[in-house]
């Protein structure tokens, strides 16, 4: 999650920007783990989404359409907890209201 | 977005630290998966850059061997495939872990994992895998009297200086003669990784002492300085070294055990000069502290790279 909240921000700054986005600015105004901020760029780059020059980045043509049509999964996707999901071969039948489970007998 | 939804990173490093690690931390994905590790790198720039030595953090870490999963893996292959190499057919075979009886380390992690390794299928037993040096030897006890030739093959994660293996080997060798049984046991040494500077303590042990009849290891680890630089920047490096362990504590504190002392661990256990990690197991002494000691001059808790208890 802490990666995903780096993505967003760094998109967003990116979205917002005309004339590009210094690193390092990115990083102390929103204290972003470095490591971080440099896994977002690789995924970044490798879908063509980025230009690196030193300390700054840059949109390219299809960055803000990309963004656009990713916002919803970018910034507004909970995390889903996958683990707090019980496989199906676990569960049993759902209690009804008011119903005391019978209780079991030799 | 509020505060505290932002993963805080502290502190926030200046420009010049920013500059001067990220060219290492992008090209050097162990370092950048992890946020505590690069971390720690920014803290060793902070101590490294005042005296200039941060060219030779970089080069260890250029030339780190780092066993991720899949040379891992890939090394487990070839070590599989190498016992099954050695096999005869009128021979029994044991894979056993160097550890001491008691103790778990990496020898007994590495075993486990060999245990399913595809050139071992319908090869093996599971009773053919033993996890310590001595339960090899009660396992050779309690197969006699026995005609068909025991093979004793030994299985370590990694050979710093050479001691280890040397003093183990001695010890199997008399307790196995002692037994009467030497002459019909056979020893052979396999590593994930081991110290170029170790061969000769390997070479001793087969081709003068007769104790070992093969060794092999997928991994060569060279010595990070003396085997990377000539004179004059074999001591200029050297000097570095010193003067980056010059501000580690002198001595760390263990949980019940002998404190550690940084005047057996410079540039590594007896020097070993190593830079070498096996993924997230426990880090071998024989690497240089400054990786990993827990403590700076002032006694106070270092980020470090790498942990080791």
């Amino acid at each position: 999650m802490a990666f995903q909240i780096t993505k967003r921000i760094i998109l967003s700054e990116l979205f917002k920007s005309e004339a590009g986005v210094n690193l390092y600015n990115l990083h102390r105004k929103y204290r972003l783990p470095f490591n971080e901020v440099i896994l977002v760029l690789d995924e970044l780059k490798s879908l063509e989404l980025v230009v690196i020059e030193d300390l700054m980045i840059f949109p390219t043509r299809r960055t803000k359409e990309w963004i656009y049509l990713n916002r919803s999964s970018i910034f507004f996707a909970k995390n889903n907890c996958e683990w707090k999901d019980i496989p199906q071969e676990f569960l049993t039948e759902k209690l009804g209201i008011n119903v005391v489970p019978a209780l079991k007998t030799k | 977005m509020t505060d505290a939804n932002i993963n805080i990173a502290e502190p926030v490093y200046d420009l010049k630290t920013i500059t001067s690690v990220s060219p290492i931390l992008e090209s050097t994905p162990w370092l950048k998966n992890s946020t505590p590790r690069s971390q720690a790198l920014f803290e060793l720039f902070k101590v490294s850059d005042t005296k200039s030595e941060w060219p030779l953090v970089v080069h260890l870490i250029n030339n780190f061997t780092y066993v991720n999963e899949d040379l891992f893996n890939e090394s487990k292959q070839k070590i599989a495939e190498r016992i099954v190499s050695w096999i005869k057919s009128n021979n029994v075979y044991y894979i056993v872990a160097m550890s001491d009886e008691d103790e778990a380390d990496g020898s007994q992690s590495l075993l486990q994992s060999l245990k399913n390794a595809e050139p071992f299928n319908g090869v093996f037993d599971e009773d053919d895998f033993i996890n310590s040096i001595t339960a090899g030897v009660k396992k050779i006890e309690a197969d006699m009297p026995f005609n068909q030739r025991r093979n004793i093959v030994l299985i370590d994660d990694f050979i710093g200086t050479g001691k280890t293996i040397k003093r183990k080997i001695e010890w199997l060798d008399k307790a196995l003669t002692k037994m009467g049984v030497r002459e019909k046991v056979g020893i052979r040494l396999c590593a994930l990784a081991y110290m170029s500077n170790s061969q000769q303590v390997i070479s001793y042990l087969m081709d003068e002492q007769k104790l070992l009849n093969d060794f092999f290891s997928p991994i060569v680890v060279n010595r990070g300085i003396s085997d990377h630089f000539n004179e004059p920047e074999l001591s200029q490096n050297m000097e570095l070294m010193k003067s980056l362990e010059s501000g580690l504590a002198e001595k760390v504190a263990r949980v019940r055990g002998k404190a550690l002392n940084l005047k057996d661990h410079n540039f590594g256990y007896n020097k070993s000069e190593a830079i070498y990690s096996w993924a997230d197991n426990n880090l071998p002494n024989n690497v240089f502290p400054i990786f990993w000691w827990a403590l700076d001059k002032n006694n106070k808790k270092r980020k470090t790279i790498f942990r080791r208890i």
